[in-house]
């Protein structure tokens, strides 16, 4: 596999586990919050921006420390907890194939109840740029199962490919994760409201999950493809 | 008895033999089979469910060991076993 597949692979993977309910649920409050304060166009697109610049720098810090973590350990340790991560995303991959049939019974995602009321209060009662990108970091947190495993993934998977620096690499990944939210924000400024944006977003929770699911199992298999060396990343057949 | 056939089935599989899928599909099928089990309320989806399920952690399984064998430089089955 060439450099530009794997970089072509870890877009499509970035857009994928960013349609995901919860960071969509996030990102709309944020902009409904906005609209509520009667804010005009440029604040709207100053506190998405700020979101988006705190869930980027989130993204980045969370997975150039992973990739730090696996650099310190022995080259034995560190495939094993590559190994570790990918067998975790892919039991996340099918809880969140799960949801697609049954969902939100049983083992789900769900934010933590004190990351909930963190999100709730930074959107209905502060606004403001700072806020804005603590709100996107506190995103990541919320989505953590999902886009944090995936971010754990990738890393991982540019760790077993020897490519010496990942942070241009998870600078990537997190501008694609935001991608659908930038359609959303595109969407509003088009004028289309926010309540049928959430209509839109409730009617297709189920298949976002499906998708975010099949996503997070396919990159773990291609960790574990990388890692038994069926893969080659960086050598053009 | 279930080390040596899941490791057989990955030797086979590894070897992309048509025993080693048939052998697959049995121990998929087998799974789903004792999964129906606790279907009480019968739905279809269940099933839908649990073969999609059963069919991924097979191969998150199969590849998983297979990982572990590379790293531990083991390159047969009777060598794991």
């Amino acid at each position: 596999m060439s450099l530009e597949a794997l970089f072509l692979c870890i877009v499509v993977i970035g857009i994928l586990c960013g349609l995901t309910p919860s960071l969509v649920s996030i990102f709309t409050a944020l902009i409904s919050g906005s609209l509520g304060q009667g804010h005009g166009r440029n604040r709207i697109l100053g506190n998405s921006t700020s979101f988006f610049i705190g869930f980027i720098i989130a993204t980045v810090i969370f997975g150039t420390a992973f990739w730090l973590f696996l650099g310190v350990l022995t080259p034995l340790l560190a495939t094993y907890i590559v190994i570790f991560v990918a067998f975790v995303t892919a039991s996340a991959g099918l809880v969140e194939i799960k949801d697609y049939f049954w969902y939100g019974q049983g083992l789900s995602h769900r934010p933590h109840k004190h990351i909930a009321n963190r999100i709730h209060r930074r959107t209905t009662k502060k606004y403001g740029a700072t806020n804005s990108v603590l709100l996107g970091m506190v995103a990541l947190g919320a989505s953590v199962t999902n886009i944090g495993l995936g971010i754990l993934a990738i890393t991982s998977l540019l760790f077993v490919s020897g490519i010496a620096e990942p942070v241009s690499w998870l600078v990537g990944f997190s501008l694609a994760l935001i991608v659908p939210l930038v359609i959303i924000l595109l969407a509003v400024g088009e004028k289309t409201r926010v309540s049928s944006i959430i209509k839109w977003k409730e009617d297709t929770k189920g298949i976002m999950r499906l998708g975010a699911g099949i996503t997070l199992i396919l990159l773990a298999w291609l960790v574990l493809l990388v890692v038994n060396s069926s893969v080659a990343i960086g050598v053009v057949i | 008895m279930g080390t040596i056939f899941f490791a057989t089935t990955l030797q086979q599989i590894q070897a992309m033999s048509f025993r080693g899928v048939i052998g697959g599909a049995i121990l998929i099928a087998a799974l789903v089979l004792f999964a129906s089990l606790f279907n009480k309320q019968k739905t279809y989806r269940f099933y839908i469910f649990m073969c999609i399920a059963t069919i991924i952690a097979f191969v998150t399984a199969v590849l998983v060991a297979s990982a572990l064998f590379v790293t531990n430089n083991i390159d047969s089955v009777e060598a794991f076993l």
